[in-house]
């Protein structure tokens, strides 16, 4: 039996050490950080084997749920809780590439984050969920402004403001359903959400969908995205893209369907998700620097997420789950490549980055990873958007797929101009570091793996109409 | 019957909204989360409040209010706090790279 509560404590147990092991040798401790994601991705795969075959309740403390704390691991959370790790092992050995001063806090805030997602997607308690979404988002804003330069700091501070709404929201819900139901587990509140006041049940709905919108990346609370990802050290954009938001939209499928299980309300959350997905694309379609082009364009991903849950039916969740996790490895890949381009070109415009990508250590990595985001064939992005599409059609949203498929191609323009452009001959081709090539070769290796062998994920993902139904 | 503190607290969630669209001042945005924060919690603490009882503690006898809203709100004050720090040193950080707190002068310089 594996326990999940080590997949919290490991990576605290490595954060706190982190300073100790600093006093010896900073070099050592980026190491120490790339074993602690490594290990954590290990007992994850553990962790996800095991949950498969049932879910998985750890109780924390010895205090019996309802009142005590438990964590509850469904195939769903642990897949998720797999690719978060692995995605957050992957990015630590682009770490590597990190000098700026003071590294061992960096790495204490990168650890706290991995730890803080991973928490939120394991939990099985409300006000649990609260706090591990809060050691996230601190971290987060550490992390956004930790290039101590003008930009990094105001992206991290509209990262703040946005973000202490959202928690205050989500606050306000946990408080609204813990005073009519006296109950803070999330299958206990599942059974009994019908004794709520109608009223009440609403009001907490939208105040907990609006709270894990704001890390989610929903439409209206989202203006933080693009500077908190420009102003964020290169790493840490890939690991806002792939940790935090997968936790926060797993925390909004929870909110959804294991605590509520509305039916028949999604098409508000539909509709949300369509205005973050054209949002997110037509702005990006207008950008100039490379990363905010990235982080609008990741905006619109999460729309596609979001209506992808908000359609509701198996076929369209198990699309969502899919895109969630091409999502993570895809954009991952594209703001490490991104920091690469950057780093080549000296300036974040694209325009500048003539040529810069024609290197095939990073040119082919970048090449799979911007056609996975569009959602080519065969690679993992594909499955993802048609899986949503055919859900939509099953229930006959055909207005709203065809919305969507307008911004897919607002989205397939503006990166077949961003690969043109660093593929066109230009008048060098730096060669990247280690730290740099290997990250995006295993995240590219995933990509294509996911993409010609999906067997695995859909058998995991086939447990998706006992979450739909309320389950773990 | 709606008591009057969740309309206080109410009241406390809609100012502290109000000041961070509406105000211009970076410190002032911060005053108003934390205004924000401290509505959540008081509706959070008067969520388990009982008339005529007492603290929750063996030997003394009940009625006893319930004590996980207490459990809940010290932990959510703390992170309240942490959050408010933090935001105030980047807030400290952005004057000492631009020399103003003012919204309107900051989207000046960032163009």
């Amino acid at each position: 039996m594996m326990r999940p509560v080590l997949l919290i404590a490991f990576p605290l147990l490595f954060a706190f050490l982190s300073p100790i092991v600093g006093l010896w040798s900073k070099k050592w401790v980026k190491y120490l950080v790339i074993f602690a994601t490594a290990l954590n991705a290990t007992l994850a795969g553990f962790l996800l084997m095991e949950a498969i075959q049932h879910p998985i309740f750890d109780i924390i403390g010895g205090f019996q749920p309802p009142l005590g704390i438990v964590l509850m691991v469904g195939p769903l959370g642990a897949i998720i809780a797999l690719v978060i790790n692995i995605v957050a092992f992957i990015i630590s050995i682009y770490n590597l590439k990190v000098e700026k001063e003071p590294i061992v806090k960096y790495s204490m805030l990168y650890l706290l984050l991995v730890m803080g997602s991973t928490g939120m997607v394991l939990t099985g308690d409300l006000f649990n969920l609260f706090v591990f979404l809060e050691v996230t988002s601190i971290a987060s804003y550490g992390l956004a402004a930790y290039n101590k330069d003008k930009k990094g700091f105001l992206g991290a501070m509209k990262y703040v403001v946005l973000g202490s709404i959202g928690s205050t929201f989500v606050l306000l819900g946990i408080t609204l359903i813990y005073s009519e139901l006296r109950t803070l587990n999330m299958l206990d509140i599942a059974t009994r959400i019908g004794a709520m006041d109608p009223y009440v049940k609403i009001i907490a709905f939208t105040s907990l969908f609006l709270g894990f919108g704001v890390e989610a990346e929903m439409f209206p609370l989202n203006t933080w995205v693009p500077d908190a990802y420009d102003g964020a050290p290169h790493p840490i954009s890939a690991a806002f893209a792939s940790l935090p938001a997968k936790a926060g939209i797993f925390a909004l499928a929870r909110v959804i369907f294991t605590m509520f299980s509305f039916t028949n309300f999604l098409w508000f959350v539909v509709i949300m998700g369509l205005l973050t997905v054209f949002f997110g694309e037509i702005v990006a379609y207008t950008q100039k620097n490379l990363k905010k082009m990235l982080a609008y364009s990741s905006i619109g991903q999460m729309g596609m997420i979001i209506m992808g849950l908000g359609i509701g039916t198996t076929l369209a969740v198990e699309g969502a789950f899919y895109q969630m996790i091409a999502h993570a490895l895809g954009k991952a890949l594209l703001f490490i490549a991104a920091g690469f381009l950057i780093y080549a070109a000296k300036s974040s415009k694209i325009e500048d980055m003539k040529g810069m990508a024609r290197n095939p250590l990073v040119g082919i990595p970048l090449l799979i990873g911007a056609l996975s985001i569009m959602g080519m064939p065969p690679f993992a992005g594909f499955y993802g958007k048609f899986f949503i599409l055919m859900g939509g059609f099953a229930e006959g949203y055909y207005a709203i797929i065809a919305l969507f498929l307008a911004a897919s191609i607002v989205e397939v323009a503006y990166y077949a101009r961003f690969i043109k452009i660093v593929f066109e001959k230009g008048s060098k081709a730096i060669r990247p570091d280690a730290a740099t090539y290997v990250p995006l070769i295993l995240l590219a290796i995933l990509i294509v793996l996911f993409g010609i062998y999906p067997k695995p994920i859909l058998d995991v993902l086939s447990h998706v109409s006992a979450f739909i139904a309320g389950g773990a | 019957m709606i008591p009057y503190y969740y309309l206080g607290s109410i009241a406390l969630v809609v100012i502290g909204i109000y000041i961070v669209i509406a105000k211009k001042n970076l410190i002032k945005i911060i005053i108003g989360l934390d205004i924000m924060d401290t509505g959540v919690n008081l509706l959070l603490i008067s969520v388990g409040y009982v008339k005529n009882a007492t603290a929750p503690i063996e030997n003394v006898p009940g009625p006893y209010v319930d004590p996980i809203p207490q459990a809940l709100v010290l932990t959510a004050i703390v992170i309240g706090v942490s959050v408010m720090a933090l935001a105030l040193s980047i807030a400290i950080g952005i004057y000492r790279k631009t020399g103003t707190l003012e919204l309107d002068e900051l989207m000046e310089v960032e163009e």
